[in-house]
């Protein structure tokens, strides 16, 4: 550029950058963007924890001189600015605090204990194999009512995603555990460790998802059955079959990929009845249990764990998305 | 090429569509050819049912043709199966749709929506290889060798002109030779039949035909990335990738900027009298065709109103809804200050057809028995046709009046 002194007009570097580019630059952006959300879901979190009075001190029959030296132990004698920052702190070293209603528990290793593998990994395992089931599901049936639109499948297919809809999971789930467990006898009823033990549990918290996915799915594939580019591919002499995988199936997946993030967290929250039924050792049950027995530390754990898993999601998402999307990944 | 010889006879044709349980006629006897290299062209109204009726000459559409028949090339379209069709679509008659912005799947790159149409129709079964050498032999028997050889050639490989002479000169030895039958199917195996290698070079040529410039890097390019001519101009292209026998063209330059209209419209003429094909041009605009078609077909609620070649459109017309299209033609020789007419009112809703001439309540000639029956169509030469009453004896005081001379034999 020096050989042209004054020709070309300031132009800033990154406008020299090759198309390749683009997808990094999107995904940093969104990357930079997460962070962000979390650190502001963890401040709103923390005030708004302090603005509820603490339950468990404010017993009558607990000493005025007792409840001082409860609240030093927590650190809640302390300014909340000052709490604010030491928990930030704490937080960057992976340290959530102790429970309050599990004495001696920080709210880490209740979240995951290494020496029994409960916790989180469990709940992980039930909310993503429940995930990959509802996607494989839920997307072929709702593609298989759509492309057969009035006929029996797809009769089939929308009774079956009201009934996922409509009904609780935990009458799901009992009926599941009566019919396949107790009477058959064909399934395991309780556990999540070995293939067989995950079929049911796997099953009642995907239901709904399903349920959801196959709707959102059916719909998209027939409104693309009207695309003027589906029109355009007949028009090209290509065969049904090639233009369903081809042409409709990808583009009608664009808003089943929006919502998959949202999905994703509910399946890894909405675990408690699941747990509960199966009687499987996983968050589900804290996550309840920590409001009812006011146990701040550990709802302000379980919170920022799932806020930040919902941000993950979400971003994974968006970056699938701009994959599936040129026109995301490539918008300037 | 002979001239005159039909490539499309559309002949009686009504089409009904199902709507909310009610049996609608869309198209109501429409009678029209092409002829091999003319242009033809459509226009009426927006909802005049150009659209649908050459929609349904390749059976796009759900409407249920229940009389008529549509002749390609002999063979009746309106008879054959999906699959004999998806043979035809694309390959000897294609499309250009309105606006490439939604006719192209936003999601694939360009040079696979390009390809995928040469490979659909150019890569052969072994069945398909074996019938094409046996036709290729008894052609060769009976008819002059290299006549027979380019004619089977342009039907089944679509050559350009370098690869004309190049397989040309490849085959006739073969044809010679010692075992024809199975040396003609190698050089299917190896030359004749589509390769992705092939389709990806012919895909580059494309872009260069239609003018765009770094080939190779705006193929793997999306239908969002570029501007709107540009965007038309790959319609045209994919529409041309198997140098069809037909073109379709509906209504390529409506949704473009005034300025490059014509450069796409241009653009499309062209390169389809290149490969000495004929179209369709479907227009809502006399003006535009007036430079290009031979022949012109004014549809006016699902049927033909008037057909006749260009001269006898622009200068003979006979129908007065032909009249009032031409006279909303804005013109360098007209005074600037007067209004361009208008034909009052809109086209009839096809779920409410008035009785009789479906445009009498629009007509400014109409006379009482255009209320009460349809007019037949009346042949004015073997090229011009009109239905219309005041082509009727009986009308020849109104048609006087109006200034619709009579058309001498």
């Amino acid at each position: 550029m020096s050989a042209l002194p004054g020709r070309n007009p300031p132009v800033p570097a990154h406008a020299f950058r090759g198309y390749t580019q683009d997808m990094a630059k999107y995904i940093l952006r969104r990357i930079l963007i997460s962070i962000f959300t979390i650190f502001v879901l963890i401040t709103v979190t923390f005030f708004l924890m302090k603005m509820i009075p603490d339950g468990l001190f404010s017993d009558p029959k607990m000493s005025e001189e007792a409840r001082q030296r409860m609240r030093a132990l927590y650190g809640l004698d302390k300014p909340v600015i000052e709490q604010y920052f030491i928990y930030i702190r704490n937080l960057l070293h992976l340290d959530l605090g102790d429970s309050i209603a599990y004495p001696g528990r920080s709210v880490m290793t209740m979240i995951y204990d290494p020496a029994t593998g409960n916790g989180l990994p469990t709940s992980m395992r039930l909310g993503l194999c429940s995930l990959v089931f509802s996607v494989l599901f839920g997307v072929g049936m709702g593609t298989v009512a759509g492309l057969n639109r009035g006929k029996i499948w797809d009769k089939v297919v929308i009774l079956i995603a009201l009934v996922g809809v409509s009904v609780p999971s935990f009458l799901v789930a009992v009926t599941l555990v009566s019919v396949f467990g107790n009477i058959l006898g064909w399934l395991p009823t309780t556990g999540f460790s070995t293939p067989r033990e995950m079929i049911l549990p796997t099953i009642c918290l995907s239901l709904g998802t399903i349920a959801t996915l196959a709707r959102l799915m059916r719909t998209s594939i027939v409104e693309l059955e009207n695309a003027d580019y589906i029109k355009t591919a007949r028009s090209k002499g290509l065969k049904r079959r090639t233009i369903v995988f081809k042409h409709q199936i990808r583009n009608a997946l664009l808003p089943v990929v929006t919502v998959l993030g949202p999905l994703s967290a509910s399946l890894l929250t909405g675990t408690f009845v699941v747990e509960a039924v199966f009687n499987i050792k996983g968050l589900g049950g804290y996550f309840v249990e920590s409001i009812t027995n006011r146990d701040y530390g550990l709802v302000m754990g379980l919170t920022v764990l799932f806020g930040t898993f919902l941000v993950v999601a979400n971003l994974l998402v968006d970056i699938i998305y701009g994959f599936v999307d040129p026109r995301i990944r490539l918008a300037k | 090429m002979s001239e005159n010889t039909k490539i499309l006879e559309v002949k009686d044709l009504h089409v009904d569509f199902l709507s909310y349980g009610a049996e609608n006629h869309v198209i109501r006897d429409a009678n029209y050819y092409v002829n091999k290299g003319e242009v033809m062209a459509i226009v009426g109204e927006s909802g005049s049912g150009k659209s649908v009726l050459t929609q349904t000459t390749v059976r796009l559409t759900p409407g249920i043709i229940s009389q008529g028949q549509i002749l390609f090339e002999g063979k009746d379209l309106a008879h054959m199966t999906e699959k004999q069709l998806e043979e035809v679509r694309g390959r000897d008659i294609s499309i250009i749709f309105q606006d490439a912005m939604t006719a192209l799947n936003p999601t694939m790159r360009i040079g696979e929506q390009i390809t995928e149409v040469l490979m659909k129709h150019f890569v052969f079964t072994k069945a398909e290889m074996e019938q094409f050498t046996d036709e290729l032999l008894a052609a060769v028997k009976t008819q002059d060798p290299d006549a027979a050889l380019a004619a089977w050639l342009t039907e089944y490989f679509r050559p350009n002109e370098k690869q004309m002479a190049l397989w040309a000169s490849q085959l006739k030895p073969l044809l010679s030779g010692a075992d024809p039958r199975s040396a003609v199917i190698g050089w299917i195996k190896t030359t004749g039949n589509m390769t992705k290698e092939r389709a990806k070079e012919t895909a580059i040529d494309l872009l260069k035909m239609i003018k765009i410039s770094d080939p190779e890097k705006r193929l793997r390019q999306y239908i969002f990335q570029f501007s709107g001519g540009m965007r038309q101009r790959i319609m045209v292209a994919i529409a041309l990738a198997c140098r069809p026998k037909l073109l379709i063209a509906d209504e390529p330059t409506t949704a473009l900027d005034v300025t490059i209209k014509a450069e796409v419209l241009n653009m499309i003429i062209q390169l389809v009298r290149e490969l000495n094909s004929a179209i369709i041009l479907i227009t809502h605009d006399l003006g535009i065709v007036a430079s290009y078609a031979d022949r012109i077909g004014v549809m006016y609620a699902g049927e033909f109103v008037e057909t006749g070649t260009s001269d006898e459109i622009f200068y003979q017309s006979q129908h007065p809804y032909t009249r009032g299209l031409l006279k909303s033609i804005p013109r360098l020789d007209t005074d600037s200050n007067e209004d361009l007419k208008a034909i009052e009112g809109t086209p009839p809703n096809v779920t409410r057809m008035p009785k009789g001439c479906p445009f009498h309540p629009r007509c400014e000639c109409a006379m009482e028995i255009c209320r009460q029956q349809a007019p037949a169509l009346t042949t004015l030469s073997d090229t011009h046709a009109v239905r219309c009453w005041l082509q009727d004896p009986r009308a020849a005081e109104v048609r006087k009046k109006f200034g619709y001379e009579e058309v001498q034999p």
